[in-house]
């Protein structure tokens, strides 16, 4: 099968972001491949190495930097990166899940892939909802948290566990299908020195946003960004009453 | 003619004196060596005198170079050279610094006394996000605080940086005489003309006349990387490479660190270390893919020497001997027979190798090694005895330098003994294990002890004579660990910064006391520039125009400053800072064997000295 993962280019998860002119400053800071990302990237090597896969395309959309992102998945496994060029902010600020899930459908229209693979979650914007709204456009099925994912020997469909808060929900899907995965779907491999060397070898396809004929408009409008307000310190009370009067009169959570 | 031939001897004299003038040795066009040709590029001749210790080396120092190969390039390797030969990186990255949108800095710096409380209310350094500039792309919440020392924002600030206009700055007048020369004041700010492949951020104009940015979006100084090394100065390739290597570093080393420092790593903890370095591809990754490198640029191994010795300098000195003391000797001077044979086998760590130069009685002056090479037949059987020589317990390559018996000048070669090849009338190589170090404990030490050790002829390396041999070695070795130390360094800033700024005495954080920001400052700045540093000396060498004392500079710059720094991070640790968990002093006894090894701190010191007058002090 041939298989399509999104990339994203987020700010790296170790770095304290401040917000400026409204939005987080993203200038001089230091971005790399979003995690569940990467994990969707180890899962379609993982594919290749076993044979379920033959070809693996990585997928990204954003400024020229990408290309760092793309080489990077690259350098893990993938054979080929096609690159979605936009100087649009894809943190939610510009880019939005739906526009994204078109220009990725367009993609798909065009590479004609078995199983696309995405990160559950880009860790900036947090919504979720890219991988559900592109199955949505294809009209493919979805399974989204995958926690384990089978390539059936048919070769025309997969297995895929995923995990919800009351527990792990089996689901077999035909293919073509859209997978976002998560935490627990694997532990991505290092890229080793001789790999990331190879990859400046392999192709990287540059498409611009614009020419992809899709309406790249913001239809949420973003309001405000702030800083979440710090937590205040606990306090010691000395006795329940004294517990009984916060609770009921601070707190206000009983009457 | 005559003139030719009193310039000839007078080169000759000069040569001879070793000590000669920067001019006479280095530059020299009449006397050329073939020697060099193949180690530097063809545009530049330096002959460097560094091998040669005292007049008496003379003969050693004929034709003495330092290898530096320019790279063999690999057919991978198009970024490297490609990139610029700007040491400070390619045109539109540079262009970035400048026009770069960031953020405001609040700084105190707008007060000088207290007197200045009124102004300084609302303190900045002028750097005021302009809330009224029509390209502002966000609008809301923009404050527009004027706290400029020289005025309100839409007045004064204007005539700093604007992005419309010529800027009209009165920071030229240095006097209330100048204000007529002030009135068309520019402040040299050359708009630079952004092509569009400039920055990503959408909203600032094209022109920028400001170094510290438009003024509303001034940048925001990043104290963890000041100068903008990672953002700005690094390839795509190069940045790829730290950021892969610091996750392996972090995720798969650091868990090990404690306890093979405080329990002193086995041979068998140190095989394993090499063979983990290996499966990343982090031996000898500068050579080229055909024997199991990656074709790396030297800016590349520097930067993984600096997140490898962040974790532990035992760990990088492991992969600098295998890397630049064993595999680069085999590579520059054995047998493409020797090369293919043991090449790839040390890039996986499946064979170690280690260095034999340093003497029991011979540490900073190896030209009076006594190790003795003898020919026999076909064979050559070594005697003597080296110390201080990293993974030698646990090797199965010898790479030791001694001295030819039957030569008189230039009597020093170098000798591959290849252990599981020795049979039984082959003598007796031993490799007795140091114990009781405490430096580099996380790796493994030893001595050589060679009795009419019997190698073939052909495990002499032919192409090179007398200490330029060992030297070149040791100058590639010393470039990495210019750099690594200074992840030593880096990694206890972090540490002592989070420290002080979670514990608490007198009821405030350390970190807001003086003397504690006194010591971060310097830290700061001395890691900085020395980053600097470091990154100029990779970008010369990728380019075939490094010479052997920068290289020492460096080495002993980073070193030293990197072991002080140590120190100073130690006692801001306090009681905590003896404790091997919170790393800082495993860092500083580490630092004191880095700071001897591969030249130390005064040898170095001599080097430059003689460099830079002339005169040899050894």
């Amino acid at each position: 099968m041939k298989v399509l993962v999104g990339v994203k280019r987020v700010v790296d998860y170790a770095v304290k972001v401040n917000v400026k002119n409204g939005s987080v400053n993203l200038n001089n800071v230091k971005m790399s491949l979003n995690p569940f990302c990467e994990i969707a990237v180890e899962e379609a090597c993982r594919l290749k190495e076993s044979k379920a896969a033959e070809e693996i395309i990585a997928l990204s959309i954003g400024p020229k930097q990408c290309t760092e992102t793309l080489r990077t998945a690259l350098a893990m496994g993938c054979d080929r990166a096609i690159h979605i060029s936009t100087d649009m902010r894809t943190d939610y600020m510009e880019l939005q899940p739906y526009a994204i899930a078109k220009m990725i459908q367009k993609i798909v229209d065009q590479e004609q892939p078995d199983l696309v693979l995405l990160g559950k979650q880009g860790i900036d914007s947090d919504c979720g909802q890219t991988g559900p709204m592109l199955a949505g456009f294809l009209g493919w099925p979805q399974i989204t948290f995958a926690a384990n994912l089978t390539a059936n020997d048919d070769g025309k469909s997969i297995t895929v566990e995923r995990e919800t808060d009351s527990g792990t929900e089996t689901i077999d899907a035909t293919l073509p299908a859209v997978v976002t995965c998560d935490l627990r779907l694997n532990e991505p491999r290092y890229a080793t020195l001789p790999n990331i060397m190879k990859a400046k070898k392999k192709k990287v396809d540059t498409i611009n946003a614009d020419d992809l004929d899709v309406d790249l408009k913001t239809y949420n409008e973003v309001v405000e960004v702030f800083e979440p307000i710090g937590r205040k310190a606990g306090v010691s009370v000395d006795n329940v009453d004294e517990l009984l009067d916060k609770l009921r009169n601070e707190a206000g959570v009983i009457v | 003619m005559i003139v030719a031939a009193l310039l000839k001897s007078s080169s000759l004299i000069l040569r001879r004196s070793c000590g000669g003038r920067q001019f006479g040795c280095n530059y020299n066009p009449i006397t050329t060596s073939t020697a060099y040709s193949s180690f530097f590029s063809t545009t530049t001749d330096s002959k460097s005198i560094d091998g040669c210790m005292t007049a008496d080396d003379d003969d050693e120092c004929e034709d003495e170079g330092f290898g530096y190969v320019p790279r063999a390039d690999a057919s991978s390797s198009t970024s490297s050279k490609s990139t610029s030969n700007d040491p400070f990186g390619p045109t539109d990255q540079r262009n970035k610094n400048f026009s770069s949108i960031t953020t405001d800095s609040k700084s105190t710096d707008g007060c000088m006394t207290a007197d200045d409380d009124d102004e300084c209310e609302d303190e900045g350094f002028g750097f005021v996000p302009r809330s009224d500039t029509p390209s502002s792309t966000s609008s809301a919440s923009s404050k527009s605080k004027s706290n400029n020392p020289f005025g309100p924002t839409n007045q004064k600030n204007k005539h700093f940086f604007s992005t419309a206009t010529n800027s009209k700055s009165v920071d030229g007048c240095m006097t209330a005489d100048d204000d007529d020369e002030c009135e068309d004041e520019g402040f040299g700010f050359v708009p630079r003309t952004n092509t569009s492949s400039a920055s990503a951020s959408s909203s600032i104009g094209t022109s920028s006349t400001c170094p510290f940015g438009p003024s509303h979006s001034k940048n925001k100084y990043q104290w963890d990387d000041p100068l903008l090394l990672y953002s700005q100065q690094l390839t795509e390739e190069e940045r790829i490479l730290q950021s892969s290597v610091h996750d392996f570093c972090r995720s798969e080393l650091l868990p090990q660190i404690t306890k093979l420092n405080r329990n002193e790593a086995t041979g068998e903890e140190s095989k394993a270390l090499l063979t983990q370095l290996g499966s990343m591809g982090l031996l000898g990754s500068t050579l080229p893919t055909k024997y199991g490198g990656s074709g790396l640029g030297y800016v590349s191994y520097g930067l993984i020497a600096m997140e490898v010795e962040a974790i532990d300098s035992a760990f990088r000195s492991s992969m600098s001997v295998q890397s630049s003391l064993v595999m680069y000797p085999i590579y520059k001077y054995g047998t493409e027979k020797q090369r293919e044979k043991y090449l790839p086998l040390l890039a996986t760590g499946e064979l170690i190798g280690c260095f034999g130069l340093t003497e029991p009685n011979h540490g900073s002056d190896p030209s009076r090694m006594e190790t003795t090479a003898r020919m026999d037949g076909d064979h050559v059987v070594l005697n003597g005895s080296k110390n201080w020589i990293t993974n030698s317990p646990i090797a199965d390559l010898v790479v030791v330098w001694a001295k030819r018996i039957d030569i008189e000048g230039k009597p020093i070669r170098g000798y591959l003994i290849d252990r599981n090849e020795l049979g039984a009338g082959d003598g007796v190589l031993e490799t007795p294990k140091i114990d009781g170090k405490l430096s580099l404990r996380a790796g493994v030490t030893g001595m050589i002890f060679m009795d009419d050790v019997r190698i073939p002829i052909d495990n002499e390396f032919q192409d090179i004579q007398g200490l330029e041999g060992p030297f070149s070695c040791l100058n590639m070795a010393r470039y990495g660990i210019s750099w690594g130390v200074l992840g030593s360094a880096q990694e206890c800033m972090n540490i002592a910064l989070d420290y002080t700024q979670n514990r608490n005495q007198f009821e405030k954080p350390l970190a807001s006391n003086q003397l504690i920001q006194k010591k971060f400052s310097d830290i700061s700045t001395e890691i900085t520039i020395a980053k600097q540093s470091c990154l100029q000396v990779g970008r010369l060498m990728e380019n075939g125009m490094a010479s052997p004392e920068q290289i020492s500079m460096i080495k002993r710059n980073s070193c030293g400053k990197s072991l002080d720094i140590t120190r100073l991070c130690r006692d801001m640790l306090g009681g905590n800072g003896i404790s091997d968990e919170y790393h800082v002093m495993r860092h500083m006894m580490n630092l004191e064997a880095v700071n001897t090894y591969e030249g130390t701190h005064d040898i170095h010191s001599l080097i430059l000295g003689r460099a830079i007058t002339g005169l040899p002090a050894f």
